[in-house]
């Protein structure tokens, strides 16, 4: 018994094999993944540590209050929510592809990446008119750097004025306050700049993928793993927003 | 690309990657229509269904929150509405990284390569980050007063 758990695992460095039971591109996605978290994570750490190292700081509420078509309405979350629910409903069209790939079900792959592929450029365009609107209000990276070309009247609107200390922050101390709304705008534009070229990338694969799907390149190598490689990227950008939602909208 | 795979001999196939040969890639396929297909499926949805109520509650308490305006000078209501958005944040993340991204299903040491450097690695920076800035607002005349309220020994000098 012992000899031949012994057998067992110095098979293992024989090769033939498979430790993981995954094939290499899985595993290099994953670790490449893993890296991409970890940036993600110092984006999304270091916003936390300026927010946390200013005692005001811009109410989501009162920044992203603006829905398209709707004018003046005021109302915070709605958007964002619709784009946080397109982006959870296009990783699931994608966990469905990747499972008609595991059937080698070819309809159902282009079916599905399709959909997924709806729902990528509808975030992407749901994205470009959020980024316009900010834009025109004003905010860009760099942005409300200098009271004396952004007066405290283009930036307390981003502020809740029933939140602790901000009336008296903005009459008292407006360098504080324009450094936090310097910093808010200058961390989202970089973090969901970044989310969106992650968005953009996963759209070009699933591009390619439907194009390969169609011309029958995955049937003829025998399996889709490329399709499930191409999802595990897409879930991560879905994962990635979660985390933007949170911190940047709720919180 | 694919005219080179019409042979049919897996090994000349994929000369240049054989973890396809081991990995099981090519075999464990099933029918769309199995039971254990459509098993798959509902599971799928069940969580999609998950993530949705997840979110409506999210989105939900923060209207009420932004309606409501709670009073986060008090440290434990600011740290209890914060605990709780990221509870749920990490609910949905476990959710997406186990089923979506069938890290659930793959073998106990390919989990613990991903998961414990991304566990120890973000805990630490994050950590590491908010230490440092709870430094920087503790010996700043202008940012002074946070720490130092919650630590009820100084009210801000234009309160």
């Amino acid at each position: 018994m012992a000899q031949s758990a012994t057998n067992k695992k110095l098979s293992a460095w024989r090769g033939g094999v498979s430790p993981f039971s995954l094939g290499y591109g899985k595993v290099m996605m994953w670790i490449f993944l893993l890296t991409d978290a970890l940036t993600f994570c110092g984006l999304l750490a270091s916003m936390g540590a300026s927010r946390f190292g200013h005692d005001v700081w811009p109410d989501p509420n009162h920044v992203f209050h603006s829905v398209p078509f709707f004018g003046s309405w005021n109302a915070p979350l709605v958007f964002v929510s619709f784009m946080t629910f397109v982006l959870i409903l296009s990783s699931v069209t994608m966990v469905l592809a990747v499972h008609a790939g595991h059937c080698k079900n070819k309809a159902g792959v282009i079916k599905w990446l399709t959909w997924t592929l709806i729902g990528g450029v509808t975030f992407l365009s749901c994205q470009a008119w959020e980024w316009t609107h900010l834009y025109m209000s004003g905010a860009w990276w760099g942005s409300f750097n200098d009271l004396a070309t952004s007066p405290v009247s283009s930036f307390e609107h981003f502020f809740n004025p029933s939140k602790p200390y901000v009336t008296a922050a903005l009459a008292q101390d407006p360098e504080m306050a324009l450094s936090a709304t310097h910093n808010f705008f200058n961390y989202f534009f970089t973090v969901t700049g970044f989310h969106g070229l992650h968005v953009t990338t996963g759209v070009i694969l699933l591009v390619i993928g439907l194009l390969n799907t169609i011309n029958n390149t995955y049937e003829h190598r025998g399996h889709y793993e490329m399709i499930e490689k191409i999802g595990l990227y897409w879930h991560f950008v879905d994962l990635v927003w979660v985390f933007v939602f949170t911190f940047y909208y709720l919180l | 690309m694919a005219q080179t795979h019409h042979t049919g001999s897996e090994l000349e196939l994929f000369e240049g990657d054989q973890s396809k040969l081991y990995s099981g890639v090519l075999m464990h396929h099933e029918d769309i229509n199995s039971s254990e297909s459509k098993a798959k499926v509902r599971k799928l949805i069940v969580v999609t269904a998950i993530l949705s109520i997840v979110t409506i509650v999210e989105v939900t308490v923060g209207l009420i929150l932004f309606k409501s305006n709670p009073d986060i000078s008090k440290i434990a209501i600011h740290l209890g509405i914060i605990a709780f958005f990221v509870i749920l944040t990490m609910v949905k993340a476990k959710y997406i990284v186990s089923v979506f991204m069938h890290l659930g299903a793959e073998t106990k040491h390919f989990k613990a390569i991903i998961l414990v450097p991304a566990f120890v690695l973000m805990g630490w920076l994050i950590t590491a980050l908010l230490t440092d800035s709870a430094y920087h607002l503790a010996i700043s005349d202008t940012f002074g007063f946070t720490v130092k309220s919650i630590l009820g020994t100084h009210l801000p000098y234009y309160k």
